[in-house]
C-alpha cells in the first residue's frame, strides 16, 4: 500500500462511500466529465448540495473532506470510476434527485458536448432511473437552461 | 394639475423607463423567492445562480445588474409580489416562458418545503405564463425530483 493511499482514500479503501460523497460524487464527476471543472459547474454542484437535508449536519471541514476524497478518486481514476463506486452506494431514493441534479449540471454553461452526453447516459444506467422518466428529467432541466 | 406637471412638459421625462426582457424575466423569478412573504438564503442563492449563468444577461455589468435589481426590488417593497409580477410576465419573452416558469418552481422548492402561498403563486404564474397543464405538470415534477433529499 503506497504512502498516500489512505490520505487519497481510493476506490480500494475498506470504507464505503457515505450517502452524502456518494451524492456529491455524482455531481462532481457531472462537474468534470468534460475534462474541466468550469465556474458554473462549481457553482451548481456547491449550490445543489447546499440546500440538501442530507448535508445539514455536515459541517464545513466535514465537507472539504468530503470533496478532498473525492477529488483524489477523481484526479486518480477519473469520472467514470467515480460514478461506479458512487452510485452503488447512494440510497435508491435519491437516485432521481442525483440524476435530475447531474444533467442540470451539465447544462449549466449552456453547452453538451459529447463527453458529457455519454456521461449522463451511462448515469442513467447506473442509477436504474427509467426511460421516461429520464427523458422527462432531460427535457425539463433543457427548458430551465435555456436563455 | 401639479407643479411639477407643469414643468415637465414633455409627458415622457423623469418617467419611469418600461420593464423589458430582462426586468420581465428577473422579477419573475424575484416574485417567486419573495412570494411566501420572505426571500430564503437557499432561495437567493438559487435566484443569483440561475440568472447569472443566463445569456440574457451576459452583456451587463456589474452595475447595470445592479440597477436593474434595485428597481425591482423597488417595486417589490412598494407594491408586493402580485404587483411585480402584473408588470413582469408580459415582458418576458415568449420563447423564455417555458425556462422561467421552470426555474420560479425550482425556486419555491429550493428551501425544501412547500407553503400555501407558493403553492397558489405556481398555479397563478402558470396560467400568466400560458403553461400547458401536461407540460406544467412535468416540469413539476422534476423539480421535486431535483430538489428531494
Amino acid at each position: 500500500m503506497g504512502l498516500f493511499d489512505s490520505l487519497f482514500g481510493g476506490m480500494e479503501s475498506p470504507r464505503k462511500l457515505t450517502p452524502q460523497e456518494s451524492f456529491a460524487g455524482i455531481l462532481l464527476a457531472a462537474s468534470a466529465c468534460d475534462g474541466h471543472i468550469s465556474d458554473d459547474e462549481a457553482a451548481n454542484v456547491t449550490t445543489a448540495i447546499g440546500r440538501m437535508r442530507l448535508f445539514q449536519r455536515v459541517n464545513e471541514k466535514e465537507f472539504s473532506q468530503v470533496m478532498n476524497k473525492l477529488m483524489g478518486i477523481l484526479k486518480k481514476k477519473g469520472p467514470d470510476a467515480l460514478i461506479d463506486g458512487c452510485t452503488e452506494t447512494l440510497p435508491k431514493d435519491l437516485a432521481n434527485a442525483a440524476f435530475a441534479n447531474a444533467c442540470n449540471i451539465v447544462l449549466a454553461d449552456g453547452v453538451v458536448d459529447t463527453e458529457e452526453k455519454e456521461f449522463i447516459d451511462k448515469l442513467r444506467q447506473k442509477l436504474q432511473v427509467d426511460d421516461g422518466t429520464a427523458k422527462a428529467i432531460a427535457q425539463v432541466m433543457v427548458i430551465k437552461n435555456k436563455g | 394639475m401639479s407643479l411639477f406637471d407643469d414643468v415637465l412638459e414633455d409627458g415622457n421625462l423623469f418617467q419611469e423607463a418600461p420593464f423589458g426582457p430582462q426586468e420581465g424575466y428577473a422579477g419573475v423569478l424575484l416574485c417567486a423567492t419573495a412570494c411566501d412573504g420572505h426571500i430564503a438564503d437557499e432561495e437567493a442563492h438559487a435566484l443569483f445562480l440561475i440568472l447569472g449563468q443566463k445569456k440574457l444577461f451576459q452583456r451587463l455589468s456589474e452595475q447595470q445588474f445592479g440597477s436593474l435589481f434595485d428597481r425591482l426590488m423597488g417595486q417589490l417593497k412598494k407594491g408586493g409580489p402580485e404587483k411585480l409580477l402584473q408588470k413582469c410576465y408580459p415582458v418576458v419573452p415568449p420563447e423564455l416562458r417555458e425556462s422561467a416558469f421552470a426555474n420560479a418552481v425550482d425556486i419555491v422548492l429550493s428551501n425544501g418545503s412547500i407553503e400555501t402561498e407558493e403553492k397558489e403563486f405556481i398555479d397563478d404564474l402558470k396560467g400568466k405564463l400560458e403553461i400547458e397543464d401536461q407540460r406544467a405538470k412535468t416540469i413539476v415534477k422534476v423539480m421535486v425530483f431535483k430538489n428531494h433529499g
